[in-house]
């Protein structure tokens, strides 16, 4: 795989890819996707997808207040406490 | 190996007592540490104490007082939960996972969280960003994976049963590597609420245990419905399947052993021929896209992969790197801070779902899915279950595939099939090598058929 489509995928994923990976990530995701095109070359019929043993679940829209907000919160390792803070983004 | 039941025994007559059999397990964990089984073994104090009042009151039952190893990617409220990644380090869980709340009404004692593959991605434990685990019965190998640690918690005698999660073989694989029974239940049957998503159409929690008798007491306490997980089958439409119509299938091209180590051959083989000295019909049958499983695993994997992982940011979870714009944040927290192979399926999984390729890899692949499912469905009409080796070969050597991603995932052959189909499989240990490496032989079942499982693995238990 060329690292210009490296850089493409590194930049739709937010990754920071280093320099020195590409050479080894282009010989290994390369050989990966060699490897799954067999899919793409198969001739299959498509069919509607099927759906597993239960579909459209839905949950009375309600409002439940969460019983641990704060331990949510504090999973973020930069927070005051209520907030998680960010960096100004305009 | 003294069973569940057996312990549960001795506890109820008050031969041993909660703390004394708990301290056996923590002697053991000390004095293997250098095999890395374990990210953190917990304060347990307080569960001891509600154990011994269980069986104080009359309210224990049969997990009551039993340690259980789990893995770390399973929350366990106000403690620490890493998926053995360093963009977890230091998060703690702030609910319970369905699993653990229903661990806890039964008295179990969650002894501790165990290593894996890094957000269970890999099949050795050597992508976790805290070291392998080795092999307690060669440490110069790997306990197979991503369950790893928690397999090898059980074969090192650290817990009674243990806990893992399963993708694509990462119960089984490491229960055949460590010689143990592991099951991957019906997807929907164990809740994923509180199991970290790696791939969500494909993960299932499932036990790990010396054998059938005490995976299945696991199983049937974890296997509850979950109403705040919209993949959680309700009981009434979990159909039941408890015959046996003592007829085994084998897909065609497994029995000419290709790919297969020669040990693994013969072993099987042996399976086989015992089988049919029981009386059962063991044949070939045409699975033709079986072998194509594994492709359309490594499409949808890392598709889901790569959706499920966008939430570790650096904002919500975990360390953040000190960065002067939000972008940079996400970018260097994520770049720096997933390791090799997560970061390497985040981007094959972007390039599957990315414009121009959608439809030539996730389409095809969902198209095949049904497919697979069909044929499993099909076949599963006629036979209680398709047999195959679990894995191609016993546990390999530390460091022997880790620079190749893509033989590391051959060794996934067998047991992708049945997370592709949404099935439930179990590994049973079926013998050792000549250098007493363990072997195991994988059933998959129809959708609910556990109880044929646990029957089969029951007839291996007694005939190997």
């Amino acid at each position: 795989m060329e690292k210009k489509t490296l850089e493409h995928l590194a930049t739709l994923a937010r990754l920071r890819i280093q320099e020195d990976e590409y050479v080894e990530l282009e010989t290994q995701i390369g050989a990966i996707v060699s490897f799954v095109d067999q899919v793409s070359n198969l001739s299959v019929e498509q069919k509607a997808q099927s759906i597993g043993a239960v579909s459209n679940v839905a949950r009375i829209d309600e409002s439940v207040l969460y019983p641990d907000a704060v331990g949510l919160v504090a999973a973020s390792t930069n927070n005051d406490g209520s907030f998680i803070k960010v960096p100004k983004i305009l | 190996m003294e069973t569940i039941s057996s312990l549960h025994n001795k506890l109820l007559k008050g031969e041993i007592t909660v703390q004394s059999l708990v301290a056996i397990y923590i002697a053991n964990i000390e004095a293997t540490k250098d095999l890395n089984i374990f990210r953190e073994v917990f304060d347990i104090q307080e569960q001891v104490a509600i154990a011994e009042k269980k069986f104080a009151d009359g309210t224990a039952t049969v997990l009551t007082g039993i340690p259980i190893a789990i893995k770390d990617n399973i929350l366990f409220d106000g403690h620490h939960a890493g998926a053995s990644s360093k963009i977890l380090e230091g998060y703690v869980a702030s609910y319970d996972s369905t699993v653990i709340a229903e661990l806890k009404k039964q008295g179990a004692i969650i002894l501790g969280r165990t290593n894996m593959d890094e957000f269970a991605m890999g099949s050795s434990t050597e992508n976790s960003a805290y070291g392998v685990t080795k092999n307690p019965i060669d440490p110069t190998r790997v306990p197979g994976g991503s369950s790893g640690g928690s397999a090898a918690a059980v074969a090192a005698d650290c817990a009674v049963i243990s806990l893992g999660s399963d993708t694509g073989g990462s119960i089984r694989q490491p229960a055949a590597f460590c010689g143990l029974v592991g099951l991957l239940p019906t997807y929907g049957t164990v809740s994923r609420h509180g199991l970290m998503a790696m791939g969500s159409s494909l993960d299932v929690i499932g036990p790990m245990a010396h054998s059938v008798d005490d995976a299945k007491v696991l199983y049937d306490v974890i296997a509850v419905y979950e109403k705040r997980d919209a993949t959680s089958v309700p009981l009434e439409l979990r159909t039941k399947h408890a015959d046996l119509k003592k007829k085994i299938a084998v897909p065609k091209g497994v029995f000419s052993g290709e790919g297969l180590d020669p040990e693994v051959k013969e072993n099987f083989e042996h399976i086989v021929a015992k089988f049919r000295g029981e009386g059962y019909v063991v044949e070939e049958v045409d699975l033709e896209h079986f072998k194509d499983a594994l492709a359309v695993y490594y499409i949808l994997m890392p598709a889901e992969v790569s959706s499920n992982l966008a939430r570790f940011d650096g904002v919500r979870y975990g360390p953040r790197l000190d960065k002067k714009t939000l972008s940079e944040i996400y970018t260097d927290t994520r770049g720096e801070l997933f390791g090799k192979e997560v970061r390497r399926r985040i981007l094959v999984g972007t390039y599957v779902l990315s414009h121009g390729y959608y439809d030539a890899y996730y389409n095809k692949a969902c198209a095949l899915r049904d497919i697979i499912k069909d044929e499993l469905r099909t076949v599963l009409a006629q036979y209680d279950a398709v047999l195959t080796p679990t894995t191609p070969s016993p546990a390999f050597k530390i460091g022997e595939k880790v620079n190749d991603p893509l033989a590391m995932y051959l060794s996934d052959l067998f047991t992708v099939p049945a997370n592709i189909a949404q099935h439930p499989a179990i590994s049973i240990p079926s013998g050792v090598t000549k250098s007493g490496l363990p072997l195991g032989v994988q059933f998959i079942g129809a959708q609910y058929a556990e109880e044929i499982l646990f029957a089969l693995g029951k007839v291996v238990e007694n005939i190997r």
